[in-house]
């Protein structure tokens, strides 16, 4: 019922902003001044603009945009001036009715200093949009040795945890929501795209430009279907030459190489390169844990002992690397932008346990992915930029191995045991493989984004991704198809979904009001082999074909400059996985009827941001946030043998989060981020008996962070300049059980509080492209834990050298 | 001038390490030596009710008396999860709580907490069947090693050694056996089989051994009436065995092809199963009922009774979409006909509590207990002071009744709220 008042409220709030908009389109005697300020090719927001003998003022909006209405005719002096460039001054000549102008201004600063400026616009323009987002400066830590998952970690919201060390499996906690509600994009591209050679907890974050954390809430121009949110990754783009190149070592014999760079070809053409390698042998030690081991008694039979003591990963060697080659054309007639790019990636892991951390580890498995993918990404603007086109498309070829045949045990030693095999002969899968998998896919996206008027904006985008798996695997399970055996790795499983939103953007009084509403169409297909059937005579292929809807809002109110609040709903959809609806091809069955995920989710927040007297900048941020969650997909029995994915949880979830920065003094920043949550089951298995009220588990309702920066400029005798640094996190105790009052729950499942400190310094020595950098990673030795109590390592370090021309 | 200062520092050295001396002295004299462990004090009578939540985890609540009125689970204690397959001498055996590999030994100490005395670890995380015959003697099985029953001293929880079934019966040559079920006569432990692997046998096929002389004894098995997919004997503690020494099993039939769920019979003496013995409690309430003819909760109540969860009624919605979908053969080759009509079988209310003569062959239903769904939670019934006790979870009501076993007529004994309802043990009973 909620759901179509609101849906109707949307209709209405499109039926009313197209009348709003085109009842302002009036003409008028004097002229309007419309304009754009860039700084080395993107947007200023904020930049103040000033002509001259009218005592008028404006400030550039989010896209780097300024107006300036009721010019009478004649000839002005027009500034143009924002911090960190040069002011810039234009003479205007208002002689018609729209006079546009193009302001590129140039960066007033030290060369240090100019990506900083850049980054400053850039995310200052993703932090202000309406729809609740949080943009996390990626090049202000270059310099870092730090992970896009770490980064990632210093935000409000957003809990990541792994299964072991570097490029290990990892879990994404975006307000309370887990695992595929929460979508991660490389670029705008869906991760999986990559095939799973490239995830959040392998990419450096010297390849990134910042990560745009979207909560709730996804614009239709980088959204697929995502029922919690999403994270963009977003890779560092220049137009102007450069050369950079780190080398990180650290605990655990890890390395990690990156080096990208841009050469101009001619004034408008270039290629580029971007590129990371990561390696590691993950053997941290691992506090308190159970381990087993073997004794023979006297008449011969061996048995099985267990205790608890520190023990060293022996087997969770992760290697990655990733190559991406661009041919960049820009400013032509034909094109503001075209990228013709390709990229490669590898990934080879040893799995060292499952999900949970076991008496008998892993010895042997392994996997591995490679992944070529060639893309093409064009953009033009169109009648004097009112139209936006952008078009990118993406085609990817995966090899996956899966190595998962012995019969030998391990302990945690490393060694075999020596009186007992592995029956199954596998050693996570339930039976062996020797898995080769081919995922042929490809991605399209086709945005396109028209100012109507100088108020109003329409964008239309259409998403569509195909994948066609298949593979072999020549130790796995057959199927018997007229008494002929059969590999149900050689049938093919295809995927198809098409995923297309409408979007409408309004500005009122001023533009001190934005408001954007939004429409969602996905549709999706996918056909597997359906191999529970008996008795056919032709293979049993299912098809499904569904359609479903979604829609949002998002309001904006600009108070005074240093003030807005804003809110935002999406009715968002998860659309249900292959393994949801086909099953595993063994004990769980098919549900061809399962329906998506959806979430009513509901932002609400503040920002105020200022230079305050005696401070050089500081910013508050406070969200709300509500997720209420319904149809959620879980594995239910199904008879007395099977399982089976059924919709039927509800999930109320509500949380604040609250984001504080400050820089008192120019050599001083601090960020402080905290949230509090809370994700209460409501929907009972049994009408009669349910546990209504109680906590999802295994996901955190308190945690907090804080990180102090003091910068040193020219210390000894002028020479150098150095950076430290404090990083804090602190996660309150939780319970890996589903209970209601964490006060009576069972300490025994109850991840205790943990605390966290990181510290470090940046050095760069004058005169010199070499910048190092040395962090100390958990310095208290603390007890950490991943997903599921998976401990993380102790006290560890990492020495990053930063080379860049 | 400054040697006093130093001298006086030098002072407080030695001081410190006197102290230190002294105090290190004597805590070294205040150690003693003690191998023995401390005396555990556990409640030797009480009840425990089980349920489990949405997310899988287990809720556990103690009483010392038999509860009345609603137990409200959500207050209890939280588990990874909490399965018992025996209890003997008010200890509880059981799969460990924390979903670690191996079994564990649980009891309820004086403050009513249930806590966790000892640990058998094992190296295959599957393991999941554990049983005890008594003070002395347990048996559990490592599925790593299947081809081994390994014996415990179950007050002690140490290894005694194994028994070597290799020479057991191996319907299918390629796969090895876990099992289902140890049930004790004697000396000796018999226990049904299935594919270590999961896959059902096309008959029933029992191992034996001999704990004595801990060797494997013989096979026995009967090939049809097939077990089917739903082979359903893994439930809590004995119960199998009568007073003449008569061992019975059940299957758990098959779906859609008209197998009953059988009862089979290993008479007294005898170690093969007797195959004149047919008793099909399902055929004999309602013969049509082809579809699910299942029953579970199977355990001997004295006198030649048992009791047993049967589903005899053939749910109207199931057949009516069969009939409009033209046939059987036409729901099987569309998935969606056949998950909803397999989801009408698994759910409905179909089956009801019965007390079965193994004599004559007869079966009661329990009156004035309301019916249930043929996989519904909570199949652990126990016994107090005569009485029966089982469970009832339906849409509307989770609970236990009670019932005389003979005057098949039973009356609730108290509501189950808070959690699913998986069960309730009554720890002064060795099962």
């Amino acid at each position: 019922m909620v759901g179509s008042y609101l849906k109707l409220g949307v209709i209405g709030l499109l039926v009313f902003l197209c009348g709003q908009t085109w009842g302002q389109s009036g003409l008028t005697r004097k002229g309007t001044v419309q304009g754009h300020v860039s700084l080395k090719g993107e947007a200023v927001v904020g930049a103040s603009v000033e002509v001259e003998g009218l005592k008028v003022l404006k400030l550039t909006d989010q896209d780097g945009n300024f107006s300036i209405s009721e010019v009478p005719y004649g000839n002005y002096e027009m500034e143009i001036s924002y911090l960190g460039a040069k002011s810039l001054r234009i003479l205007l000549a208002v002689d018609s009715e729209v006079v546009r102008v193009q302001c590129e201004m140039e960066i007033e600063a030290t060369q240090m200093e100019t990506v900083t400026i850049e980054e400053r616009s850039e995310l200052a323009q993703m932090q202000s949009r309406p729809i609740s987002i949080n943009s996390l400066d990626a090049v202000a830590v270059r310099n870092q040795a730090l992970g896009a998952e770490e980064l990632l970690r210093q935000t409000t919201g957003v809990v990541v945890r792994q299964q072991g060390g570097l490029g290990s499996a990892v879990n994404v906690n975006l307000n309370g929501l887990n695992g595929n509600a929460v979508r991660v994009y490389y670029d705008g591209i869906p991760l999986e795209v990559f095939g799973g050679g490239v995830q959040i907890n392998n990419i450096p974050v010297d390849v990134l430009r910042r990560m745009d954390v979207y909560k709730g809430v996804m614009p239709i121009d980088v959204g697929t279907d995502a029922l919690g949110g999403g994270i963009n990754l977003v890779p560092f783009h220049s137009y102007k030459e450069y050369f950079r190149t780190s080398y990180t070592f650290g605990s655990f014999n890890t390395h990690r190489l990156t080096a990208g760079g841009l050469k101009n070809l001619s004034d408008r053409v270039s290629i580029s390169g971007n590129s990371f390698l990561n390696y590691s042998d993950n053997d941290f030690n691992m506090r308190n844990i159970q381990v087993l081991t073997e004794r023979t008694l006297e008449n011969g039979t061996p048995v099985y002992e267990e205790s608890t003591t520190d023990i060293r990963r022996f087997h969770d060697r992760h290697f990655s690397g990733f190559a991406e080659g661009e041919l960049l054309f820009h400013d032509f007639k034909w094109t503001d932008r075209l990228s013709l790019s390709a990229s490669y990636n590898y990934r080879h892991d040893e799995l060292q346990h499952g999900q949970q951390l076991l008496s008998v580890p892993i010895g042997q498995a392994t996997r591995s992915f490679s992944t070529f993918s060639p893309r093409l990404d064009y953009r033009k603007g169109l009648f004097r930029d009112k139209i936006q086109l952008r078009y990118f498309g993406v085609f990817s070829y995966t090899r996956s191995v899966n190595l998962d045949s012995t019969t030998a045990v391990y302990d945690w030693n490393g060694q075999i045991f020596q009186n007992i095999t592995n029956s199954s002969g596998s050693e996570i899968s339930p039976i062996p493989t020797q898995r080769v998998g081919d995922n042929l896919g490809t991605a399209h996206r086709f945005s396109a984004n028209y100012q109507l008027s100088k108020h109003l904006q329409v964008a239309v985008s259409d998403f569509f991704r195909y994948s066609h798996i298949t593979g072999n695997d020549p130790v796995g399970s057959r199927l018997n198809i007229n008494g002929e055996a059969v590999d149900p790795n050689t049938i093919p499983s295809i995927i198809q979904r098409n995923i297309f939103g409408a979007e409408l953007k309004a500005e009122f009084w001023k533009k001190k009001i934005t408001l954007v509403s939004f429409y969602k169409n996905y549709q999706y297909s996918a056909e597997s082999i359906d191999i529970l059937q008996r008795g056919l005579d032709i293979l049993p292929i299912r098809r499904i074909d569904e359609t479903t809807q979604g829609y949002g809002f998002a309001l904006k109110y600009q108070v005074v400059p240093a003030v807005f609040v804003r809110g935002s709903f999406e009715d968002a959809t998860r659309i249900p996985t292959e393994t949801e609806i086909f099953g595993d091809f063994g004990a769980i069955v098919p549900n061809y009827t399962l329906l998506p995920e959806t979430s009513e989710n509901w932002n609400v927040g503040m920002r105020f941001e200022k230079g305050i007297a005696g401070m050089e900048s500081f910013f508050v941020q406070i969200d709300a946030f509500v997720r209420n969650r319904s149809n959620l997909i879980r594995l239910d029995a199904f008879g007395p043998e099977n399982s089976i994915f059924v919709n039927e949880a509800v999930v109320n979830g509500k949380g604040i989060e609250l984001a504080i920065g400050a820089e008192p003094v120019e050599t001083i920043r601090f960020t402080g981020n905290f949230t509090y949550q809370s994700n209460e089951i409501r929907t009972p298995q049994l009408a009669a008996g349910a546990l209504e009220g109680a906590q999802v588990p295994n996901i955190p309702t308190l945690f907090f962070n804080m990180g102090l920066n003091y910068s040193l400029e020219r210390i000894v005798r002028g020479k150098g300049d150095l950076e430290l640094f404090w990083n804090y996190f602190f996660v309150d105790r939780f319970s890996i059980n589903e209970v209601r009052d964490l006060a009576t729950a069972n300490p025994d499942f109850i991840v205790p509080t943990q605390q966290l400190h990181n510290v470090g310094l940046n050095y760069a020595p004058p005169k010199t492209p070499l910048q190092f950098s040395f962090t100390v990673r958990n310095v208290l030795n603390s007890r950490l834990f991943d997903n599921f109590r998976i401990p993380r390592p102790g006290t560890n370090f990492s020495i990053k050298i930063n080379y860049s021309l | 001038m400054n040697f006093q200062p130093r001298f006086k520092g030098f002072n407080h050295l030695i001081l410190l390490g006197l102290l230190c001396a002294f105090a290190f002295g004597a805590c070294k004299k205040e150690v003693i030596e003690d191998d023995t462990e401390p005396e555990i004090i556990r409640k030797s009578s009480g009840f425990i009710v089980t349920g489990t939540t949405s997310s899988g985890n287990s809720l556990v609540k103690y009483f010392d008396e038999l509860p009345t009125g609603t137990v409200d689970l959500s207050e209890g204690k939280d588990f990874a999860e909490f399965w018992p397959t025996a209890i003997y001498n008010n200890s509880i055996y059981l799969t460990r709580t924390d979903k670690a590999s191996g079994f564990a030994k649980m009891y309820v100490n004086e403050q009513g907490e249930i806590v966790e005395e000892k640990v058998i670890p094992t190296v295959d995380e599957g393991s999941f069947r554990i049983a005890v015959k008594d003070a002395e003697t347990g048996v559990f099985q490592d599925r790593a090693t299947p081809n081994l029953i390994t014996i415990f001293n179950p007050s002690t929880l140490t290894i005694e050694g194994t028994i070597d079934m290799s020479a057991g019966i191996d319907p299918i040559d390629s796969l090895e056996q876990r099992y289902q079920r140890f049930v004790f006569r004697g000396d000796d432990v018999f226990a049904p089989i299935r594919a270590n692997s999961g896959e059902t046998f096309s008959g029933f096929y029992l191992h034996q051994a001999n704990l004595t002389s801990r060797s494997y004894v013989g096979s026995t098995f009967i090939e049809a009436p097939f077990s089917g997919g739903v082979l359903t004997v893994n439930n809590f503690g004995q119960g199998m065995v009568d007073e003449m020494g008569n061992l019975y099993f059940q299957d758990g039939g098959a779906i859609g092809t008209g197998t009953f769920s059988r009862i089979y019979k290993i008479p007294a003496g005898s170690n093969q199963i007797d195959t004149s013995y047919v008793f099909e409690p399902v055929r004999l309430l309602n013969p049509g009922n082809i579809f699910y003819p299942t029953m579970n909760g199977f355990k001997l109540v004295g006198n030649g009774k048992a009791i047993a969860r049967v589903n005899a009624e053939t749910p109207q919605a199931a057949v009516d979409i069969v009939v409009n979908a033209g046939g059987v053969s036409n729901v099987i080759a569309d998935q969606n006909l056949l998950n909803q009509v397999l989801n009408i079988l698994f759910t409905a209310e179909s089956a009801e509590w019965c007390e079965l003569d193994l004599s004559s062959q007869t079966v009661t239903p329990i009156a004035g207990a309301p019916k249930l769904g043929a996989n519904a939670g909570g199949g652990v019934t126990f016994e107090l002071n005569g009485e029966i006790y089982f469970p009832i979870a339906t849409v509307s009501e989770q609970a236990y009744y009670k019932y005389t076993p003979g005057s098949p007529s039973a009356t609730k004994a108290f509501d189950v709220v808070g959690a699913d309802l998986a069960g309730a043990y009554n720890i002064a009973n060795n099962n």
